[in-house]
Formats: C-alpha cells, structure tokens, sequence
C-alpha cells in the first residue's frame, strides 16, 4: 500500500474545476479579444494635451514679443517674452558687456529687470550728470511698454528718455555691431547732416550723440570737434525710418 | 494558444496532479487554488507540443512545482477563489490520514518533494533529476534522508 495513500482524497473538486474553466475561458476571451478600455484613449488625449501644453508653454516662454534697448555708454539689449519676462540679455559694447556678466537677469518680469539694472554699481557709475539715458523700446504696445519703464525707480532720477524703434533696425543695428537703441540715435544724427563714422560713433556716449544732433539741428555746438569732416557713413544696409527730432528734441 | 478542448482535456487530465502537488508543497489548502489556476493559464498559453503522456504530465510537475516556489516567494497573495468553494476542500486530508501524511508535510520542502514524487507519483531517482533538474546523486541523497526523518518520526508505521 501507498504510504502516501492519503493523499488520493486530495482531489480537484467538480466546482474547482468548473470555477477553472471559466476562468480560462475569460483568459482566452480577453487574449483573444483584447478588452477596451475607454480610459486609454482618454489618458492618451490628456497625454497629448499635457504635452502640447508644455511644448506650447515652452514655444510662448522662448519667443520673443519685444526689445528694450538701454543705453548710456553702456549698451545693452533686453529681449522679453509674451509674459514681458527677460529671457535675453546682451551688451553691444564692451562696458554693457561688462555690466551684464554679473548682473543676472534673465526670468525677471521687465521693470524689475531694469531696477536691478539702474541700481547696478558697475552700471550707476555711467549715470553721471550729464548722461543721456535712453531707453528705445520695440514692441506691438510700445506705450504700455514705455510706460512701464517711466515707472522705473531710475527712470525719473537719471531723467532718461524713451523712444520707438523696428525690427529692421534693430536687424541693421546689429548687423553693424550696434545696439538698436544707439543705432537710432546714428541714424538720426546723420539725418541732420551729422558728419561722425560708425567706427568713431562706437567710442560717442548717448549724451555726446544727442549733443551733436543738437549741434547739427543749431541748438548747441559739438564738443567733439576733432571728428572729421566727411559725411556720416552709410550703414552697410539700407536704413529704417527714425526721426531725428526724437532724439533731439528732449 | 491551446484551444479550449485541449485545456478542458488537461484539466481532466491533471487537475488532481496539480491540486495535490500544491497541496503537498504549500500545506495551507487554501493557497492552492492561485498556484492551480496559474498553472492552466500558462498551460493554455504554452506554444510548445508535447512528445508524449509522460512528457506533458512532467511539465506539468515541473511547472507546479516552480509556481508554488514563486508564490511561496512572493509576498502579495491575490486570492480569487469564490468562498463556497472553499467549504468544498478536504479540509481534513492532513488530520484524518494519521500521522504518515502529517509527517510528510512537516518534512523540509526539498525532502517532501523528492518523497512525494518518488512514493506516491511512482518516479525513480533517475527521473525525479531529469524532472527537478538536479543531479541524480542529489536525489538519492535527499530520499535516504527523507526516509531516515520519516521513519524517525513514524518508527514502524513507515514502510
């Protein structure tokens, strides 16, 4: 006899095996027929969505909507987002260079940018008494913008000044090594006959700039007097259009 | 996938096999019914072909054998057995069989095994390595000392 005979009491009940079967008929249905899950879909969607957002999000953060040229001696330029945040920060000259390596402020929503700019230590040594700090601004709302920057703690104190300029400009600007706020000033300098070159107008400060095109306009006499006596450079490409009364009527 | 003729025949088939070396391997009876519905499943889902009876009943075995280590290893137990069905298990087996069974149960896993296969499914040593995928010296060496814990145990009532 098996010593082990007990064992053969140890059987699969009828109902065991029925409740077997019917559990690998459902598996079989559901490997053969794969369940829908209406979730699934609708979590891909919200996925997507979720992303798109994000990419969208990210896209309106990076694109830039507008441009403030700030300028004294230093030249520096900031690109802004839709949400008017910093998200570029460049110097055009050497001293904007300088002032904004250690100036971090990108992110910043604008006039809190320019604050933080104002009240720089390395920047506030330009702002002398007779500097000429300009802000030139380019936007779709240029007058909220510039309203904006009057509300600026330094705005008042330095007596800055604001004005409008394009795309294309800035574009020319650029491509000349300037900041479109300084090149506006140029521009309008050489509108009223001024006679100072590109080169020579990289060393002029924006109060030495304005105080030509007074000179020119017959409103005062240019302290530079060993600038030469050939017209004013024509920029490598064609200009945008700039008044010079803006710059020098203030 | 195995049609559903096929897995109705192997739960005629082997559904005591399996119940039994579940309820050889876990003791607790009532954890033998996940380890038995998995071991269909993956019958059903099995793609190979078997060579013989004896071939499908040792994979089988094997594949019981190697579900009821996963599951004793695995600390989440998912239970899907419907209640009334438990009132139908021999509850008692293990009590009412004196103490041979009992005995059986109390040895260490890697002797109750070998015992079981040898004593009660008719396997020889040579086998029950082919099956357990141990050496042959192993298996002899596990049933002397099966052997030797039972009749400790059991004294004459053994053999």
């Amino acid at each position: 006899m098996n010593p082990l005979h007990a064992l053969n009491e140890v059987r699969a009940t009828d109902r065991a095996k029925e409740n077997l079967r019917a559990q690998l008929t459902a598996a079989r249905a559901r490997q053969t027929h794969p369940r829908f899950f209406p979730t699934r879909p609708l979590a891909l969607t919200a996925c997507a969505a979720a992303l798109a957002l994000c990419a969208g999000g990210v896209w309106a953060w990076r694109s830039p909507t507008a441009y403030i040229s700030v300028d004294v001696n230093p030249s520096v330029e900031l690109t802004l987002n839709r949400f008017d945040r910093v998200i570029d920060a460049c110097g055009y000259n050497e001293d904007g260079i300088e002032v904004l390596s250690d100036l971090p402020i990108t992110g910043k929503y604008y006039t809190d940018a320019v604050d933080a700019l104002l009240s720089d230590t390395d920047f506030v040594q330009y702002l002398g008494k007779d500097c000429a700090l300009t802000f030139t601004v380019i936007a779709d709302d240029i007058e909220t913008l510039q309203t904006g920057l009057q509300s600026c703690n330094g705005y008042q104190k330095y007596d800055a000044s604001s004005y409008a300029s394009t795309a294309e400009c800035r574009e020319e600007a650029h491509h000349n090594g300037f900041s479109f706020g300084k090149y506006e000033a140029y521009q309008a300098l050489c509108q009223v006959g001024g006679s100072v070159s590109l080169d020579e107008c990289r060393d002029l400060t924006m109060a030495q700039l304005q105080q030509e095109i007074k000179a020119c306009l017959g409103h005062g006499s240019a302290p530079q007097s060993e600038f030469d006596d050939e017209n004013c450079e024509q920029p490598s490409a064609s200009p945008g259009h700039h008044g010079a009364d803006h710059h020098a009527g203030d | 996938m195995k049609t559903e003729r096929e897995t109705d025949r192997a739960v005629e088939l082997y559904a005591d096999l399996v119940r039994r070396i579940c309820f050889v391997h876990l003791k607790n009876q009532y954890d033998t019914e996940d380890v038995f519905q998995t071991v269909f499943l993956k019958y059903m889902t099995h793609m190979g072909t078997f060579e013989s009876a004896d071939h499908e009943k040792a994979w089988f075995i094997r594949v019981t054998l190697n579900a009821c280590t996963d599951w004793l290893r695995s600390l989440t137990r998912h239970r899907h057995l419907p209640l009334e069905l438990l009132a139908e298990e021999p509850a008692a087996v293990a009590a009412d069989t004196g103490g041979v069974l009992a005995a059986v149960l109390a040895l260490p896993e890697k002797y109750r095994d070998v015992i079981y296969l040898h004593y009660y499914e008719g396997y020889t040593a040579p086998e029950i390595a082919a099956l357990l995928g141990r050496r042959e010296s192993t298996v002899y060496t596990r049933l002397a000392r099966g052997r030797a814990l039972l009749k400790t145990q059991l004294g004459g009532e053994w053999e």
